[in-house]
């Protein structure tokens, strides 16, 4: 006997704070941004030098080569980080899930590392990637392996970024531990009365449950993977040969260091219409994946 | 233009309702705008005018240009200055973003790479005609060839702070283990190579220890090495790079230089090494580096370490010619301040005599002014080869034309690749030059 | 014997998790304990071979400290933090429930707007945003870096809230309802309390975010008076160098309280409410 809630104008109440807050502090910005993606302007002299040109930014960044690197550079990173990240930070906070003594400390030591400022990460990590007196390459080096020369070689410095990222990623084991504290006990005690080990539980009864944490991880994942800026502004600066330039770094070098903002407004337009096609997509799926305890709607 | 500023007026507008709802706000923080106080009594009006100047880094307390804020603030009664010092990484965003807004301070530092580019912009005001009329300033007292940093198309926009030439500097201890003579002033880049030869060593894996000399892939050690060897990566006015990135003299002598660290007599890191290692710096003081040329900037760490160094100047090329560069910071006045007159002011007291005196005092700088470098000289043995290096300084290409960055840039790429064994060197910078042709507009 | 068979299973499932975990924390450990290192090191010491300093400089520490006015910046952080941890959990529960439990006319359209108010970089709008600050005259006042947070506080948390909430079963609702409560009510008393876990979670990273913020602080402050710790780390990046060691045992200090709030707060997400119980209730 469910009974309808008289939906409509509650609902525009509860986000109307947000509403406002959009209108004042976000559109502007945004609409200012679009039209300067549209314009000439090399901001230190000013708004008064901002010049119409209309296509011209356009035009100029599908010639240019270095925009198709760093599409492929962030590309790359993104489709085969935001899976991975995902996956071992399920695992790890499934472990971190259980109730024995001292996970207290587990679970501190895994969040850790995303405490620490990125600036001085991308110090640390510069330490321990070095070729020669890096902890990393003699860590390989007790199993016979030789490693690369990390950062300074155009094949593995993306993938150097890739694992160093793995260590950062407290923030989304914890969001999952959050998802896992919502999922019953019960569920899990009657799986083990009809016999289901340990994988059968856990696709058939964690995955839905937590479905809507990943996919809220999985979008921000897509977000921010192809947002990436600060680790490879402090420690590669793009190179080398480019082939960390991320599209955050390509655009922020052509607005604040060639002072060519108009460029970078218009990168930043296209890059969100990338992000919007990839979110669009895992929404649309969601409806085949994503189950609400609480409810059915669909996204 | 026109729709596009009324559309920004629009969005502009919709702010100016924010501002008029936040009014009283406005005075929670410390409110420095530039703002004018005018009291006027029967006999005569005064006004106060306010003043902001920034620097990068020097945030911590007990630094030389707040306490020579104070010293102008007594000094002069109706113009009070604030020192707002900008953390170093954000320097570039902070200033840019205040510019764009029009929120710049009234006086700003800029380092000697940006000079041209902040000219050409027309964000920086002449100096000249304020000189003309001011019989108490002379810009004499500053060294002239620092002065002519700061002059651009014949006119005078900075006036200086302080100044790093770059040098050689040596590790004396390494020196004295191979029992070798110290570098001499009339060493050849020749010379070096020798010298350093003989400080490189190997442990019995073939691993490096020890390395002579840093052949860094920054560009400013490789001008000096280009411009002693008569050669340069661009014509005189900056406007092409073939027939000088890519000339025969240039490919030869970067080969040359190329080959310290890379071919079978290696005597330096490869530049990813060095990076690594916390950069050549970290290198000499824990006695794997033997030379290096960089900027006098260093002599901080040195002095803080155990190390005994000593200074040299820069190698000449095989026919004596001398070449340095200098890295420096100089004061610019705000073309769109409201009060340029008195940042003028500001500009002289912050470059004089007395504020040079006070920043070399813990020998930290090098004094601007003749004078005192004369001091500094008796004083400091190892100044006197960097401030002599002063007297070689040429201007690098971004320094003359607006191309500049173009060409350090496409120089840059061609080191990587080189660097990386991607390329030879006479197919990286035949590459290079005509990428910068094909970019040059002006 | 099933029972046997089923406990040591389980215990052997157990012991090989800890093991992975412990494994894993050594790995991330390592870099944490160079940071440590780094920070009681002396100057020539730091690129130095030897990982460990050959005396532990504590004075570094204290050194860090008095270098920099840390207790100004300290309570300018904090005039920033508690505000903005306040107004961020409420307003983004309040704006989550609404996307969570109404139908209402455009809701998926703007949703969508809420996630795409992310997809823009930073970089593009920053400048905007500082006009428009500076038009407003905010500029040089924590006012920047409180306001925004207070609408909404921010699309991931708002999103991240959404989705827990969406997991509350319709069903409590209803009794509620029946009981004769109102939207406001059923908020306050049923969702507000369930939704624990990631609220919590929202302050731990809006706490972290504050506390770390660089680029904000950086471009709305400008006298040092008005500094925060995060621009405060900064200081030991001189103009010409960077003191290394104590930029690190700087950046420890930094990172204690979130540490710490971190294992305090825990509890509050971990060992949380169990839905099932609520629903018994």
């Amino acid at each position: 006997m469910k009974r309808k809630f008289r939906s409509e104008k509650t609902g525009y109440l509860f986000i109307l704070p947000w509403f406002i807050g959009l209108l004042i502090f976000t559109i502007g910005p945004m609409i200012f941004s679009f039209i300067l993606s549209f314009s000439k302007w090399d901001i230190i002299t000013g708004v008064g030098s901002i010049q119409y040109v209309g296509l011209e930014n356009f035009v100029n960044i599908f010639h240019d080569e270095l925009f198709y690197q760093s599409l492929k550079v962030t590309f790359i990173f993104a489709l085969v980080s935001v899976p991975l990240y995902q996956i071992i930070a399920i695992l790890v906070a499934m472990l971190l899930n259980m109730r024995t003594r001292g996970m207290k400390f587990f679970r501190l030591i895994f969040f850790m590392p995303s405490v620490i400022p990125a600036v001085a990460v991308s110090m640390m990590w510069l330490m321990i990637l070095n070729p020669e007196y890096g902890i990393l390459n003699r860590a390989l080096n007790l199993f016979g392996i030789i490693g690369p020369a990390w950062l300074q070689d155009p094949k593995y410095a993306l993938s150097a970024l890739m694992v160093m990222g793995i260590w950062g990623i407290g923030n989304t084991i914890i969001i999952y531990l959050s998802g896992l504290q919502g999922v019953p006990e019960d569920l899990y005690e009657a799986a083990e009365l009809d016999g289901a080990g340990i994988v059968k539980s856990f696709l058939n009864i964690t995955v839905p449950m937590i479905s809507p944490t990943i996919f809220f991880n999985l979008i921000m994942g897509i977000i921010g993977g192809f947002q990436y800026f600060t680790q490879a502004f402090v420690m590669t600066k793009g190179g080398p040969l480019n082939s960390t330039l991320f599209y955050n770094l390509f655009l922020y070098n052509k607005a604040f260091v060639d002072y060519e903002m108009g460029y970078a407004s218009a990168l930043s337009w296209i890059l969100f219409g990338i992000i919007m096609v990839f979110t669009l997509i895992v929404i649309r799926s969601s409806s085949a994946w994503v189950y609400y305890n609480g409810d059915d709607e669909r996204d | 233009m026109k729709k596009w500023t009324l559309l920004l007026v629009m969005i502009m507008m919709s702010t100016m309702v924010l501002s008029a709802c936040s009014g009283s706000s406005s005075n929670n923080g410390k409110g420095n705008e530039k703002k004018e106080e005018v009291q006027v009594t029967p006999s005569e009006k005064e006004e106060v005018v306010e003043l902001k100047f920034t620097v990068w880094g020097d945030l911590a307390t007990g630094s030389p240009e707040q306490t020579l804020a104070d010293e102008f603030n007594k000094a002069h009664k109706n113009i009070q200055v604030k020192f707002e010092p900008i953390p170093g990484d954000g320097y570039g965003t902070k200033l840019t973003t205040s510019l764009a807004a029009g929120q710049a301070p009234d006086v700003f530092l800029i380092g000697e790479g940006d000079f041209f580019t902040y000219v050409d912009k027309g964000v920086v005001e002449p100096i000249d005609s304020y000189l003309e009329g001011d019989s108490s300033f002379d810009t004499a007292i500053f060294q002239q060839e620092l002065l002519n940093m700061g002059r651009i198309h014949d006119k005078l926009y900075y006036l200086p702070k302080d100044f790093n030439p770059l040098s050689l500097w040596y590790n004396k201890k390494m020196f004295d283990d191979a029992g070798m003579e110290y570098p001499k002033d009339d060493w050849t880049w020749n010379d070096l190579n020798e010298a350093a030869k003989k400080l490189t060593e190997k442990d019995k894996n073939g691993k490096y220890t020890k390395f002579g000399f840093n052949a860094t892939k920054w560009a400013y050690p490789v001008f000096t090495y280009l411009w002693s060897n008569g050669t340069d990566i661009a014509n005189e006015d900056g406007t092409k790079a073939d027939g000088f990135m890519n000339s025969d003299k240039t490919i030869t002598a970067m080969e040359k230089y190329v080959a310290m660290s890379m071919g079978p007599d290696k005597v330096s890191p490869t530049p990813q090494d060095a990076e690594t290692l916390g950069g050549d710096g970290s290198m000499f003081m824990t006695d794997k580096l033997a030379m290096m040329i960089t900027g006098r900037w260093t002599k901080y760490d040195l002095d803080r370490s155990n190390i005994n160094y000593g200074t040299s100047m820069i190698p000449t090329g095989e026919d004596g010619e001398r070449a340095g560069i200098t890295a420096a910071a100089g004061w610019a006045i705000n073309a769109n301040g409201k009060h340029k007159a008195e940042a003028y002011e500001l500009v002289k007291w912050l470059s004089g005599k007395e504020a040079q005196i006070l920043r070399s005092e813990k020998g930290l700088v090098l004094p601007a002014t003749i004078e005192e470098l004369e001091e500094v000289k008796k004083t400091e043995v190892a100044d006197q080869p960097i401030i002599r290096m002063m007297d070689y300084s040429k201007k690098p290409v971004n320094m003359i034309s607006s191309n500049g960055p173009i060409f350090i840039d496409e120089f840059n790429k061609a080191m990587e690749k080189i660097l990386l064994n991607k390329t030879s060197v006479r197919d990286a910078l035949n590459e290079a030059a005509k990428i910068v042709d094909s970019k040059i507009t002006k | 014997m099933m029972n046997l068979q089923m406990s040591l299973k389980k215990n052997m499932g157990k012991i090989i998790a800890l093991l992975i975990l412990i494994a894993g924390s050594l790995i991330v450990l390592v870099p944490l304990l160079w940071t440590v290192s780094t920070s009681l090191k002396t100057p020539g010491e730091v690129f130095a071979d030897n990982f460990f300093p050959q005396v532990w400089k504590w004075r570094n520490y204290s050194d860090a400290i008095n270098a920099i006015p840390f207790f100004t910046f300290l309570k300018n952080t904090l005039i920033i933090l508690v505000p903005v941890l306040i107004g961020t959990v409420f307003s983004s529960a309040l704006c989550a429930y609404g996307f969570a439990r109404f139908k209402f006319r455009g809701k998926k359209w703007l949703f969508l707007v809420l996630l795409a108010t992310m997809m823009l970089p930073g970089q593009v709008t920053m400048i905007p945003m500082f006009i428009m600050f500076k038009e407003a005259g905010w500029v040089d006042t924590f006012l920047p870096l409180i306001i925004p947070s207070l609408f909404g506080g921010g699309a991931f948390n708002i999103f991240l809230i959404r989705q827990f909430m969406r997991g509350i079963p319709r069903d409590l609702d209803e009794a509620a309802f029946m009981d004769g409560a109102n939207r406001w009510q059923i908020f306050l008393k049923v969702i507000l309390p369930l939704s624990k876990p990631p609220m919590v979670a929202v302050a731990i990273f809006t706490f972290m975010g504050v506390w770390n913020d660089f680029q904000g602080p950086l471009i709305y402050l400008n006298t040092t008076e008005n500094y925060t710790l995060a621009l405060g780390l900064s200081m030991f990046k001189g103009m010409y160098n960077i003191e290394w060691n104590m930029l690190m045992a700087a950046t420890i200090l930094i990172m204690l309280p979130v540490l710490i709030v971190f294992f305090v707060a825990q509890k509050h997400f971990i060992e949380g409410i169990s839905i099932s119980s609520a629903m018994k209730g």
